[in-house]
């Protein structure tokens, strides 16, 4: 990923557009009805505003932190188990046969 | 104007564990739908990964196999997108420190020489789910039995200028693998998966052009072709005045042609980010020592010691080495018969032959080696004709075990007794004086083509089992 | 009533002498369930048949000689917590039908212990909120005001424990979500230590941050409790490895000379002055069982909002794409294709403040925004952690105020979007930095509870829980009850 060097300058100024909103709900694969899109661009840029305060804080050379736990990962022993079977892992299916679950069909 | 290809190949191996990377559901290949899976793989709500030790081991075997640096502190990363295949909404990946590190690895041409490739990196992630299209009627099926499949996914620097050194690549990445047993490298049930990333630049540029990404070519068959149809594209495009888009394109081989995959195009930005619900994978000093010394010895090393020691030709000890049950049996056959080239040729003829046709691998045929070797051992002592060893060969191939015991019982025994064969020759002189006459009138070069009659004749006597050259030689002086 | 606002430890010696049995315990509970549920909304779903069942067992187990300390003890799970058989619905629309096929570890292990399940309770919608207003099953109600919110997001547990519903419930925290409504409903609820207790089959929020804790009416009950909840997990990759002290016997140790911090920023105009005033009092009586006060700093604690306010938001965005309608959880009618069946899947199944977190999420995540606030944000969190981390090498503890103010109206709509993110300015420094925290009761403000924090070193959950034991042996404040009309 190329990713820019936070600039403090651009990040007081960061002001949202619906457009970016948008986009945003597409990744996320929500939607954002027209009615509601200048409520929750407005909302999200309330957040944005929030998090203004982060941008004068010296972060230079510091280890982002991504778990309290200090620990190192533990590993499993390559052995095979079924903790649950098929149908229970699929009594929740909203639609599903012959042990498939089931979406509308998808074209490559 | 003359093009030039840049390549750079991520491939994606199946790692040979028993259950998957991040949990204990079987990874066996084949299952009725959703039978392999387990909570984690559904992603059902509160489950949490939790790693596989023996991913993590046959990663470091790998890196180890190609010279690579193993990465002490690596990390597991979320990369997200929507795809029904993809149970959890991100796949599970090592974006931004991988576990094995840069290296170089050695690919033997086919003509002898040596092309090192540059490794750029080597991650593990979790494989996709399988969506199945024609199972249910206008509806995509979804199989969770493959996802969490552990992968290592093998990224290598723009080195590659043409199909040949993509293919032989392949080939020694394959073989390299199936030495090491991480991988059985099946390609046909996925367990080795070829993504070329290739552009064009005029030759003599040093700047690369836009690439696009060639997804999912799972046969060595297809890449030469691959690679070529989509060159002719993007060369097409860029002499016109256009410019290729940067885009991932699948190899159709029915059509002949790649094609755009826009559904895997939308808007992507997979947003890596470190998984929070692993912790850091710590690979100490100790731990690599004890891997480095268990690693078998690997197909380089295997080559050279073939061809130096051995006196195998170049091409031959590739053959030999591309993959490790091969290279062992060869090993096997050559010690007890000591005949390195003999055990060779009969390994890459007659015994390559039968298993393509069958369609079975080495370990699958009846054939072992050390009855292999003991043809080899009967032929060289003059027991038996290399067509007499043709019949005995196609025997041991149809289940027999015991090449004594063929050639006992199929009266195969070439004679070789000289008392024998001389009764034969003077029966046959006394017996057809003018023939015997002609041949000693005859100049050297005539007498070449009159000496045929002589040996069909003996061997028709001998039913067939006469020592050729001894024959020969009797002959000779007999009639002279 | 007899058992109504009774303890967990109370009631364990009452069923050893055989004053009461499991059977009686669970029935009057489900009784008091039914009764006062329909005005408090804490409870999701019940299971009377199984808890029946469970306390008839317990009591034969009993016969039969189990004497374990929690057995027979009846308990509400908070909605997230999957368990077997049961509905688990985060309170959410998406996961409205949901039942698991598989018990949280918790669950599990406070099962084995043998505690009876009668239920699940209220909370924020897949825990996202400081109210227990963004439940699709409706807003909570504070028993000590109805008109006024448990806090959130283990309100129900909350509300429930301090209505004598239960005399235990769990609650998971993952920027004060125990120890807020704990607070606002005037019990004493515990976040452990990041990585004491398992989180498997505990619904994601956000990863690095959640934790599962007791809410129960004293110090003590929450140490039974947590002993029989923590430990090492093979199912959870950063459960920590680490012995589980017997919490319950360190209680009376001594705290003498025991040195409490109290960091001046939790003491901002953010306050509301009479909390400061009750908790300033409380302090006061700590320095009377022998604590010494000592004034320290923690200057990111305003930080901390901001800080959390990114994390949670983006591990929460990948946490919940697997809400996507194909394997379990909300589908949407007739989905023409696969990306409507995502978008309305999604956009229907999640309510507002659920969407508005994974949007904020999904943003800081971007390629374009990622260095500019979620890597600055982990950096960030690793300055507070180091903060902590260096006050707590000075002091043995530290001590403040759970929540800038009690208990706030029920939809009040003054409040916008970031002022009920402030409500959360205390409690998230130590879900940041992964420490164990407790809110207890410390006095009550215009007839509504305050509670006092107690946070503690990594893995330090025996001070903190002995502190507040001691601080609950001299006051009287855990041991008020709101007064709520019985209808038989």
């Amino acid at each position: 990923m190329i990713v820019s060097h936070f600039n403090p300058d651009l990040a007081g100024s960061t002001v949202t557009q619906t457009t970016t909103v948008r986009d945003v709900a597409e990744l996320a694969r929500l939607t954002i009805a027209d009615s509601d899109i200048d409520k929750v661009t407005k909302e999200f840029n309330q957040t944005l505003a929030l998090f203004e305060a982060l941008t004068m804080v010296d972060t230079n050379g510091v280890n982002p932190m991504v778990n309290p736990c200090t620990e190192s990962q533990p590993l499993r022993t390559d052995r095979v188990e079924t903790l649950v079977d098929r149908a229970g892992l699929m009594q929740n299916a909203p639609a599903s046969e012959q042990n498939y679950f089931l979406v509308p069909r998808v074209i490559d | 104007m003359r093009w030039e290809k840049v390549m750079g190949l991520e491939v994606h191996l199946q790692l040979a564990t028993q259950s998957k990377i991040f949990s204990s559901s079987s990874t066996t290949f084949g299952a009725d739908p959703n039978n392999h899976t387990n909570p984690l793989d559904m992603a059902l709500p509160g489950t949490l990964p939790v790693l596989n030790h023996e991913a993590v081991t046959k990663a470091i075997i790998f890196g180890l196999g190609v010279g690579a640096e193993i990465g002490k502190i690596s990390r597991f990363d979320r990369k997200n997108y929507f795809y029904p295949d993809l149970p959890k909404g991100y796949q599970i990946s090592q974006f931004f420190e991988p576990i094995v590190k840069e290296g170089v690895f050695d690919v033997p041409m086919p003509d002898g020489s040596i092309f090192p490739v540059r490794i750029l990196r080597a991650h593990l992630e979790e494989d996709a789910g399988k969506s199945v299209h024609d199972a249910i009627p206008d509806q995509t099926g979804i199989d969770l039995n493959r996802a969490g499949t552990p992968l290592l996914e093998v990224v290598t620097e723009p080195d590659f200028r043409t199909a040949d050194q993509v293919v032989a690549y392949l080939k020694a990445l394959h073989a390299l693998v199936t030495y090491l047993g991480i991988s059985d490298g099946n390609m046909a049930e996925g367990s080795m998966r070829c993504d070329v990333n290739l552009s064009l630049r005029l030759e003599g540029e040093e700047e690369y052009g836009i690439r696009t990404e060639l997804k999912n070519i799972n046969s060595f068959r297809f890449i030469e072709r691959a690679i070529y149809v989509e060159a002719e594209r993007q060369q097409d495009i860029l002499e016109s005045g256009g410019e290729v888009t940067q885009e991932t394109r699948l190899f159709d081989p029915d059509a002949d042609e790649t094609r755009s995959m826009r559904s895997k195009e939308v808007a992507n930005d997979y947003r890596y980010f470190p998984d929070p619900d692993l912790l850091p994978v710590v690979v100490d000093d100790t731990t690599i020592e004890r891997i480095r010394a268990e690693l078998p010895e690997l197909p380089a090393v295997k080559r050279a010691r073939f061809t130096d020691q051995l006196g195998l030709s170049q091409y031959d000890a590739s053959l030999l080495t591309q993959d490790r049950a091969t290279a062992e049996f060869f090993e096997a056959v050559s010690a007890r018969c000591n005949n390195p080239k003999s055990a060779a040729n009969w390994i890459l003829g007659d015994v390559s032959a039968n298993l393509n046709k069958s369609g079975t691998t080495l370990n699958e045929s009846p054939l072992v080696a050390e009855t292999l070797a003991d043809l080899i051992i009967r032929i060289d002592d003059g027991t038996l004709s290399s067509k007499m060893a043709k019949t005995v060969f196609d025997a041991l191939w149809d289940g027999s075990s015991d090449v004594d015991e063929i050639i006992e019982q199929k009266g195969l025994k070439q004679v070789s007794d000289t008392g024998a064969l001389e009764t034969i020759v003077n029966d046959l002189i006394a017996n057809n004086p003018a023939q015997v006459e002609q041949y000693r009138a005859a100049d050297e070069g005539k007498q070449k083509k009159l000496i045929g009659f002589f040996v069909g004749q003996a061997m028709k006597a001998s039913k067939g089992q006469a020592n050729p050259q001894m024959l020969n030689q009797l002959l000779k002086e007999k009639l002279s | 009533m007899t058992s109504s606002f009774q303890t967990v430890a109370s009631l364990r010696s009452k069923l050893a002498n055989r004053d009461v049995s499991s059977v009686e315990l669970t029935r009057d509970a489900l009784a008091r369930i039914s009764d006062l549920n329909p005005e408090l909304n804490a409870v999701i779903s019940s299971s009377e048949e199984n808890a029946m069942k469970a306390a008839t067992q317990a009591d034969e187990a009993r016969e039969k000689g189990n004497d374990s300390p929690l057995l027979g003890i009846p308990m509400l799970h908070k909605d997230i917590f999957c368990t077997q058989g049961l509905p688990t619905t985060c309170a959410s629309k998406m996961l409205a039908n949901f039942v698991a096929p598989y018990d949280a570890t918790v669950v599990r292990r406070l099962d084995d212990a043998g505690m009876i399940t009668l239920g699940k309770s209220n909370m924020d919608e897949f825990a996202m909120g400081s109210s227990n207003e963004t439940s699709y099953f409706g807003a909570c109600k504070n028993p000590w005001d109805t008109s006024r919110v448990p806090g959130g997001s283990s309100g129900g547990s909350a509300s429930a424990v301090a209505a004598g519903l239960a005399p235990l419930a769990t609650g998971t925290d993952t920027g004060g979500s125990i120890r807020q409504p704990a607070a606002l409903c005037g019990i004493t609820g515990l976040k452990p230590t990041y990585g004491r207790v398992s989180r498997y089959g505990m619904i994601a929020f956000a990863s690095s941050m959640d934790q599962a804790g007791p809410m129960a009416r004293t110090a003590e009950d929450c140490a039974l409790v947590l002993e029989a909840m923590a430990g090492a997990d093979p199912l959870d990759s950063t459960c920590a490895d680490q012995s589980v002290p017997r919490y319950s016997s360190h209680l009376t140790d001594t705290i003498e000379g025991m040195r409490v911090g109290v960091p001046k920023e939790f003491f901002s105009s953010d306050l509301n002055s009479d909390v400061a005033a009750a908790i300033e009092a409380s302090l006061a009586e700590l320095e009377g069982m022998g604590a010494k006060l000592v004034d320290v700093s923690l200057p990111s604690t305003s930080l901390g909002v901001s800080t959390y306010y990114i994390i949670a938001p983006a591990e929460a965005s990948a946490n919940l794409s697997r809400y996507d309608g194909v394997r379990y959880g909300y589908r949407c009618e007739n989905p023409v294709d696969l990306q409507d069946l995502y978008l309305r899947s999604r956009s229907e199944g999640f309510g507002d403040e659920v969407k508005r977190r994974i949007l904020v999420g999904a943003f800081t995540l971007s390629a374009a925004s990622y260095d500019e606030y979620f890597m600055k944000a982990q950096q960030v969190r690793r300055l507070i952690a180091q903060e902590y981390d260096d006050v707590l090498s000075q002091v043995d503890v530290i001590a403040g105020p759970s929540a800038p103010n009690t208990a706030f109206a029920l939809n009040d709509s003054s409040k916008s979007i970031t002022d009920m993110y402030m409500e959360d300015v205390f409690t998230i420094g130590a879900n940041l930095a992964g420490l164990p925290a407790m809110s207890i009761p410390a006095g009550l403000v215009g007839g509504l509870p305050v509670g006092m924090q107690l946070i503690g070193r990594r893995f330090g959950e025996v001070d903190i829980l002995k502190l507040a034991h001691q601080f609950q042996q001299r006051t009287t404040w855990h041991n008020l009850t709101p007064t709520l009309e019985e209808r038989h």
